[in-house]
């Protein structure tokens, strides 16, 4: 019965959601509501969880060092909600302490996607163009590829407005490597544009599915 | 085709679009229609409210709605034409000079303020004190003269007549909510109206003359309840509170200037006993000195002067060309025919004046001592406004001369209902002088203001001399004042066509860029760009405009800004394209057709019909090597299951990942669900119930701060033995973190940590880069992904699977033709297929 009841409402749901197809209308916008509001408040609940969790393991620390180890995020999550008051009023005012946790916050943010980013990505990507283009087959990848990228960001130089009026033309092998890039980028957004109808069509087609199980039975199937 | 604004080519054809630009108040700069702030200097083109729709009036508007200077006009016609009408606004503050009287908070400063007061008035109008002076010694001749100054009630303002059926009307209450608000708060005439019994206000009414009535708006007698001041309280604040100008007409009233009264003053008397002195204690102090004024008046006109006295100067203190326009004047003014008028010069009036007073020679006078029949030979003709001239037609008939004042006696004793409901409405213009409190005003333009800042009606402004409108900065420049005008044919013949291109400032003549006068540059010329003298600023001028006048160049400025605007002023406006009603249906028909068919395809079609006979396998290389890495994993080896998909994708990550689950199920591995997303291990749990996943499973939890939540995570104990990652992800960026993260904590450790991918497909183009690199052992992406790792791990697909593969497929097939269509209809019917 659970499980009945779920679908109706998603395939409810899911028509209203259709209903865009006419037009912005109550019944879209409740539904975006829905669901953004439900996300938001799930959101919320996890941290306070969280949160919660948090302290009840904090204060169940036999060791005092420990629980004052737990303390510190507390702290510094507590300066933070200064940043919610407005500059005019004394908590807000004093908001300045929250700078700390920012700093916190910013530095070593900034540590761990730079670490991450250099033994992640810039290596790992380094490391993999290079045997790419060591064999053969991969080589003429390999070289496309250098070839894509660097026509692609030929073609977003920026050139200078003269003052006098016309605009001086650029040389025709800049303009035929515009063009290269310009190729390159459609065929990107391309793909992407086609990745994206792809998974909404794999949405639609699991959508319909569980519509055509409902009445495979009304048929005789 | 409607192009948007700031478009200089059509989007439809190509060509080149008429348009026409924006000139910075600021710094000259040419900018494109649309532009809000300038392009050069950022400062703002368009006023709010200009931005305002038509409709929705600013409160400028509001004041000077006659007046508004619309986009282009040309000052050909000075706004008097319609200023002759008198409208509502506040004085101007040179006219507020005229009216403001001292307070009393220093009395002890009265000479100083006499002095300083009439040192801070125009030349001229310090001029006019004296004249006045003159005049009044002129007019002490006639003050002997038996004639009282008759009016019909037609010819006086409403309000006016208003204050004085308060005072008789049975229904004095009511008739005295009517009164303006200013006026109301004049507390004293409301409690003298409700004391005086109906038989003494009407013998009031009787004797109230002229010069009772209309004594206020030349400085003299306010109201009747002045009347009760003593006389030495009045003098002594009059010292104090009395501008200048009018210290100067009182002085001459005390010794010389004989008051009205027509019939005698005994029924003033009556009236001022009733009225209390409380009353006057409440009024403003410059209406209590007045009253004082009065009282002195009062008693030596008892002590000696015969009631049969009706002179009347009450022209002292106010300039001549003020007193011209003072409403009922020009009725009240003429000169008694039995006594000839004294010859009044006009001494050292303005030229505007002059001419108004050669006109009325008899106004200019200021002698109010006039028999009612000589009106119509005595008004002027010309630049009186309209109501005045009115007021002139209807003279008053003899029969009034005989004491009961012309705009009080026919109506009071005919229809006083009738006369009340309309004496008590207040005439729109002085509904316009809005009174405030002295206090309210402002303390660095007048500390001891007792009277109330108001504006000048437009008719008033429009007769003012040019220097005073110099002094109160709205001087000839002002083009407030102007109205909108035709252009001439001859102006708009030199002008562009409606659908034609502006010049521009590219062909006018410019001047060579002065050398530059410091920096490194320093002597060069031509660093800049040359400009058009109209369009220099006084910024970028560099001194050559000090050798041509100020005028010249903004007379220039405006003509070459007249001549550069297409002859029709409307320009292409953006409307927003409005969508066909077809979009919707086509929208609708399109979704039907393609659910429809999917219904169909599920339901209806063979079982064993398969549109797609290539193999899943082959579409997605990196499913072998997925289940390669997964096969590795040994049972009760902990994993870690990062779920890091939105919701939207939630039944396409089903779908991929329901194989990986189930097969490390089948290898007994525990999942730890965890995510960055708060519901992710929500749903990565709901996911393994669907699958019914039989080995150990839990909740890592929500992981805070993104890639430093995980990278926290990873290097805590508990994911010490965990040696298998798996990211289920919906975006890019969470995947990033995970890759980034995973390969730092490998680093880390030393042995490193297998990484398995299973993306869904919209975002497998985004990381692409990623899953070639060694960081990645296995990866699937797309619904395609799941069916080739079914078929990697020999499973053989269902009936559910291949037909959602086949309606997947001819979804695509029906995508592409709906492009195709697009594509084609945009061929034919033109750029996105609007007109």
């Amino acid at each position: 019965m659970q499980g009945v009841v779920g679908v109706v409402v998603g395939a409810v749901i899911t028509l209203i959601i259709f209903s865009y197809l006419l037009g912005d209308n109550v019944l879209y916008r409740w539904a975006l509501a829905l669901l953004v509001g439900s996300a938001v408040g799930y959101a919320l609940g996890v941290a306070i969880d969280y949160v919660q969790k948090w302290i009840a393991d904090g204060m169940q620390q036999p060791d005092p060092v420990v629980s004052v180890a737990y303390a510190v995020p507390l702290l510094l999550g507590l300066l933070l909600l200064f940043k919610g008051f407005a500059p005019a009023r004394f908590l807000g005012r004093i908001s300045v302490v929250s700078n700390l946790s920012l700093g916190y916050l910013v530095g070593a943010g900034a540590a761990v996607a730079v670490a991450g980013a250099v033994l992640g990505t810039l290596i790992p990507q380094v490391r993999a163009t290079g045997t790419i283009a060591s064999v053969g087959p991969g080589l003429v990848q390999g070289l496309i590829t250098a070839l894509g990228t660097v026509v692609t960001l030929l073609y977003f130089t920026h050139r200078s407005r003269p003052v006098s009026g016309n605009v001086e033309p650029l040389p025709w092998y800049v303009r035929g490597l515009h063009m290269v890039g310009e190729v390159f980028l459609v065929f990107s957004l391309g793909t992407v544009f086609a990745s994206a109808i792809t998974s909404g069509l794999t949405a639609l087609v699991m959508r319909i599915s569980l519509v055509a199980e409902l009445l495979r039975p009304l048929i005789g199937q | 085709m409607l192009n948007q604004d700031g478009r200089r080519i059509c989007s439809r054809c190509g060509k080149a679009l008429p348009h026409t630009e924006i000139r910075c108040p600021k710094c000259g700069t040419l900018n494109r229609v649309g532009n809000v702030f300038c392009d050069h200097c950022n400062a703002r083109l368009i006023q709010p409210s200009q931005i305002l729709p038509p409709d929705v009036p600013t409160p400028a508007e509001e004041a000077h709605e006659s007046s508004s200077l619309k986009s282009i006009q040309l000052p050909s016609r000075a706004g008097s034409v319609e200023g002759s009408v008198p409208q509502a606004g506040e004085l101007p503050d040179w006219l507020l000079d005229l009216g403001i009287a001292d307070s009393g908070d220093d009395d002890a400063n009265g000479e100083t303020d006499e002095i300083s007061g009439q040192g801070s008035y125009p030349d001229w109008l310090s001029n006019l004190f004296d004249e006045d002076a003159q005049l009044v010694e002129e007019d002490e001749e006639l003050a002997d003269n038996d004639l009282s100054l008759d009016l019909e009630p037609e010819q006086l303002p409403d309000w006016l007549i208003g204050d004085d059926v308060a005072l008789t009307s049975p229904d004095a209450g009511s008739a005295v909510e009517e009164v303006p608000d200013w006026l109301a708060g004049i507390e004293g005439t409301e409690e003298m109206s409700a004391a005086v019994e109906p038989e003494s206000l009407s013998a009031e009414i009787e004797t109230m003359s002229f010069s009772d009535s209309f004594g206020w708006g030349l400085g003299e007698e306010e109201a009747p309840e002045a009347d009760v001041i003593p006389a030495e309280e009045g003098a002594e604040l009059l010292q104090a509170d009395v501008p200048d100008w009018l210290s100067k007409a009182r002085k001459f009233d005390e010794d010389e200037v004989v008051f009205d009264t027509a019939v005698g003053l005994e029924q003033e008397d009556e009236i001022s006993d009733q009225a209390s002195v409380e009353s006057s204690l409440e009024l403003p102090d410059w209406l209590a000195e007045l009253g004082g004024v009065n009282a002195e008046r009062e008693e030596s006109l008892a002590a000696g002067n015969e009631s049969a006295l009706s002179g009347v100067d009450n022209t002292v203190g106010l300039p001549d060309w003020l007193l011209s326009l003072v409403p009922g004047e020009a009725t009240a003014a003429p000169e008694p025919a039995s006594v000839p008028a004294p010859a009044s010069e006009p001494v050292a009036m303005p030229d505007w004046l002059s001419d108004i007073g050669a006109e009325s020679s008899g106004v200019s006078s200021g002698v109010f001592t006039k028999h009612a029949d000589t009106v119509e030979n005595e008004v002027p003709e010309s630049e009186g406004p309209d109501w005045l001239e009115h007021v002139v037609a209807e003279a008053a008939p003899p029969s009034l001369a005989s004491g009961v004042p012309a705009f009080l006696g026919e109506e009071i004793q005919g229809e006083p209902g009738a006369f009340e409901e309309e004496a008590t409405e207040t005439p729109e213009w002085l509904q316009g002088l809005e009174f405030t409190a002295a206090d309210a005003l402002d303390s660095s333009f007048a500390p001891d203001v007792a009277l109330g800042k108001a504006d000048m009606p437009q008719w008033l402004q429009d007769l003012r001399p040019p220097e005073v409108a110099g002094e109160s900065g709205m001087g000839g420049a002002d083009t407030s004042v102007l109205v909108p005008a035709d252009i001439p044919d001859w102006v708009q013949a030199l002008r562009p066509e409606a659908g034609e291109q502006g010049k521009g400032t590219r062909d006018r003549g410019r001047w060579a860029t002065l050398a530059e006068p410091e920096g490194p540059l320093v002597g060069l010329h031509g660093v800049l760009p040359g400009l058009a003298l109209v369009d220099m600023t006084p910024e970028s001028d560099n001194g050559r405009k000090d050798a041509i006048p100020e005028a010249v160049i903004q007379q220039a400025q405006f003509w070459q800004s007249l001549l550069e605007q297409p002859r029709s002023a409307e320009r292409p406006v953006a409307r927003k394209v409005r969508s066909s009603q077809a979009s919707p249906v086509v929208r609708v028909i399109v979704f039907l057709a393609f659910a429809l068919l999917s219904l169909f395809a599920f339901l209806l079609l063979p079982a064993d019909l398969q549109f797609v006979q290539t193999m899943p396998r082959t579409l997605a290389p990196g499913a072998a090597e997925l289940v390669t890495s997964l096969d590795r994993v040994q049972p009760g080896q902990r994993v870690i299951v990062a779920w890091e998909c939105a919701l939207p994708y939630a039944d396409e990550m089903f779908q991929i990942a329901a194989p990986v689950l189930e097969h490390l199920d089948d290898r007994q591995a525990h999942l730890v669900f965890v995510s960055t997303i708060p519901e992710g291990t929500t749903m990565g749990m709901s996911l393994a119930q669907q699958v019914r996943y039989q080995s150990e499973l839990s909740d890592g939890g929500y992981l805070l701060g993104n890639d430093n939540g995980i990278a926290a995570y990873l290097g805590a104990s508990e994911a010490d033995a965990v040696q298998h990652v798996v990211v289920l992800s919906s975006q890019s960026e969470r995947f990033r973190w995970w890759v980034e993260q995973v390969a730092l904590t490998g680093s880390q450790r030393g042995t490193g940590l297998s990484l398995s991918v299973a993306v869904t497909a919209s975002v497998k183009p985004l990381v692409a880069p990623y899953l070639q690199t060694d960081a990645v052992q296995g990866w699937i992406a797309g619904y395609t992904g799941g069916l080739a790792y079914r078929q990697s791990r020999g499973e053989v697909l269902t009936d559910f699977h291949t037909r959602a593969w086949d309606v997947l497929m001819l979804g695509h097939w029906f995508v592409a033709a709906l492009l195709l269509l697009g594509m084609l209809y945009s061929l034919i019917a033109g750029k996105k297929g609007v007109q």
